[in-house]
């Protein structure tokens, strides 16, 4: 009985580690390729947007938490449990997502549906808009590029399914493949399903705007009657919801704001903000046939 | 602005020397010697209190004379960065003192005094400052400053803390007046008087808190501004390190005493006498402290431009 495909198991296993590796490079590379598109010039002139901070940081909900905080410090809503209602014929200020919200809580709404209001979602869209413009927030195409990349680990992983059903018509030994096969596909489904939210620039630009922001990192415990609306929203915006503990309990019980939350970490910690797409090759496009390798 | 008159042995002082060893009543150390001699006070112009909640505004202050920091609150190894930038800007930092209890019968804990020498050497302080008080006695914590009495005796306990203190430490003391809700029964000494004997018998600088002055005097019925002129009279500008206003209001409580609570607004009244002040020791270094309720940045700015203008 002769080598399958004429190739000893040895030498495919060891070819087909090589080949993993060297796609996995790739795919790494071919990522870093998206993200570092749009220069590494931080953009800290959004520190004017404080509520646009919040949401390249955190997404809509941290970008509604400072919206309400600024409210509420502003006195035009009022808060308990979660629950967010409009002060009648107060003043709803000039941002376009605070006037969205105060319109959006003129009866009691928690915090949670606020988005689903189409005021609020069209001023959330804006944002994401604006901050993809600015080469801050990866587009959905540039994700779906970058979740494309799995395509490739994925057709390594279908070579190796060839060869692990060929080796066993053979009636070879197989367990050192199913093992690097078993590797190769976790590796393409991380890599398919995982894509960061912000570009090289915008993790650039928000610590470089944690770094000029100092003063309102939560270990300082910044007065915000001081500071006032914008530098409150500027707060969380850098510094996550942990900004509202430190600095005004009151308003985080009110709002139910998480002591502890990933975005913007507890004191400013730095995540690089990978989070799971939640989407896997199906709406990925690109992969139809498996890619190049599958002949 | 014209300088005080100057001691004529001013000169002569020993600039590296401890105060410790200085005959009492003689000249300090500090920076205005031989480098400045223009200069009258070791710091200029108008101050905040560094708190880490208003860090961001401190750095903004415009004309910011100098800072100063709670010694307690800062790490020697690590000072904030916000004090730091303060330093690298320029802006003289001073450590402030409030758990040393230099009034204390008990000894000087001499961790505490380390720590203090080792702020004021990290932040290459002009001086450091404390308070004629205690805050502990017979293993309690106060948990505030309580007066002394205005005895020979207490000024003998000062003395001796105050030279322990002074032989840790390379720039002089500043020891500030308190503000007291009650007096000793056996006081012998007026407090002018006794401020006066503790510069003499101690060699430290006077921190002279109008606010306090204010607040003592209001709570004894007396007239701020003719307990301020018996200082001045008994205590040389000269001797005087700097100057601390803050906010405080009257307790609509039964005794109705005005209270020193730095979270209050400067009343008009602490101003007024901040004026007086000045008018008899021009160019005195005044400092703001706040300690919490503070208002929106744009009030306090204008807060610290009226303390600013009436210590012009």
């Amino acid at each position: 009985m002769g080598e399958t495909w004429g190739i000893s198991g040895p030498a495919f296993l060891l070819f087909y580690v090589v080949l993993a590796v060297v796609v996995l490079i790739a795919s790494i590379r071919g990522r870093r390729a998206v993200t570092r598109a749009a220069g590494a010039e931080p953009v800290t002139a959004i520190r004017t947007r404080p509520h646009d901070v919040a949401y390249l940081n955190g997404g809509a909900e941290l970008a509604l938490v400072s919206a309400l905080t600024a409210l509420r410090l502003r006195g035009s809503i009022w808060s308990e449990r979660g629950n967010a209602q409009a002060v009648p014929r107060s003043d709803a200020g000039h941002d376009e997502l605070e006037r969205a919200v105060h319109a959006a809580v003129a009866t009691p709404i928690h915090r949670k549906w606020i988005a689903n209001n189409h005021w609020v979602a069209d001023a959330l869209a804006a944002t994401e808009r604006r901050l993809v413009e600015a080469g801050l927030l990866l587009s959905e195409a540039q994700r779906r590029r970058i979740r494309g990349t799995g395509c490739w680990m994925l057709a390594v992983a279908g070579l190796g399914l060839l060869r692990l059903l060929a080796g066993i018509a053979n009636a070879r030994p197989v367990g050192w493949l199913v093992v690097a096969l078993i590797a190769v596909t976790i590796v393409a489904v991380i890599l398919l399903a995982s894509a960061p939210r912000r570009t090289q620039r915008g993790d650039r630009t928000l610590a470089a705007l944690r770094d000029e922001h100092h003063t309102l990192a939560p270990k300082e415990r910044p007065d915000w009657a001081l500071y006032g609306p914008v530098g409150a929203a500027l707060g969380i915006g850098l510094f996550g919801m942990s900004a509202v503990w430190a600095s005004d309990p009151a308003i985080a019980g009110e709002l139910a704001v998480q002591r502890m939350n990933a975005t913007g970490g507890d004191g400013g910690g730095y995540s690089g903000g990978s989070d799971s797409g939640g989407s896997s090759c199906g709406g990925g496009g690109g992969c139809g046939g498996g890619g190049g390798c599958g002949g | 602005m014209g300088a005080p008159p100057a001691g004529e042995d001013r000169a002569a002082v020993d600039r590296g020397g401890s105060t410790a060893d200085r005959r009492p009543g003689g000249p300090v150390a500090s920076v205005r010697g031989t480098d400045a001699p223009d200069r009258p006070f070791a710091v200029d112009g108008v101050g905040v209190g560094w708190r880490p909640e208003i860090a961001g505004w401190v750095a903004d202050v415009s004309d910011l004379g100098f800072c100063e920091v709670i010694a307690e609150s800062i790490a020697p190894a690590g000072p904030p960065r916000g004090v730091v930038d303060l330093r690298a800007r320029g802006v003289p930092v001073i450590p402030h003192g409030i758990r040393l209890s230099l009034g204390g019968a008990e000894p000087l804990e001499p961790a505490r005094v380390a720590q203090l020498a080792a702020c004021a050497d990290v932040l290459g302080a002009p001086l450091v400052s404390e308070h004629i008080a205690f805050v502990r006695a017979g293993g309690r914590e106060a948990g505030h400053l309580l007066p002394v009495p205005r005895t020979r005796e207490a000024l003998d306990v000062l003395a001796g803390n105050v030279a322990r203190l002074s032989a840790e430490l390379t720039v002089p003391v500043a020891l500030e007046v308190i503000a007291a809700l009650f007096d000793w029964p056996d006081d012998e000494l007026t407090e002018p008087e006794f401020l006066a004997a503790v510069g003499d018998r101690t060699g430290a600088l006077l921190l002279l808190d109008v606010a306090n002055v204010y607040a003592n005097a209001v709570n004894r019925a007396q007239d701020p501004r003719v307990v301020l002129d018996e200082i001045l009279d008994l205590v040389p500008a000269d001797r005087i390190g700097y100057v601390h206003v803050a906010g405080g209001s009257a307790r609509h409580d039964e005794a109705g005493y005005y209270h020193d609570t730095h979270t209050d607004p400067v009343p008009d009244a602490v101003l007024g006498l901040l004026a007086h002040l000045v008018e008899r020791a021009p160019g005195v270094p005044v400092l703001l402290e706040r300690d919490g309720g503070y208002p929106p940045a744009a009030v306090l700015t204008a807060e610290l431009a009226a303390i600013a203008e009436a210590a012009r």
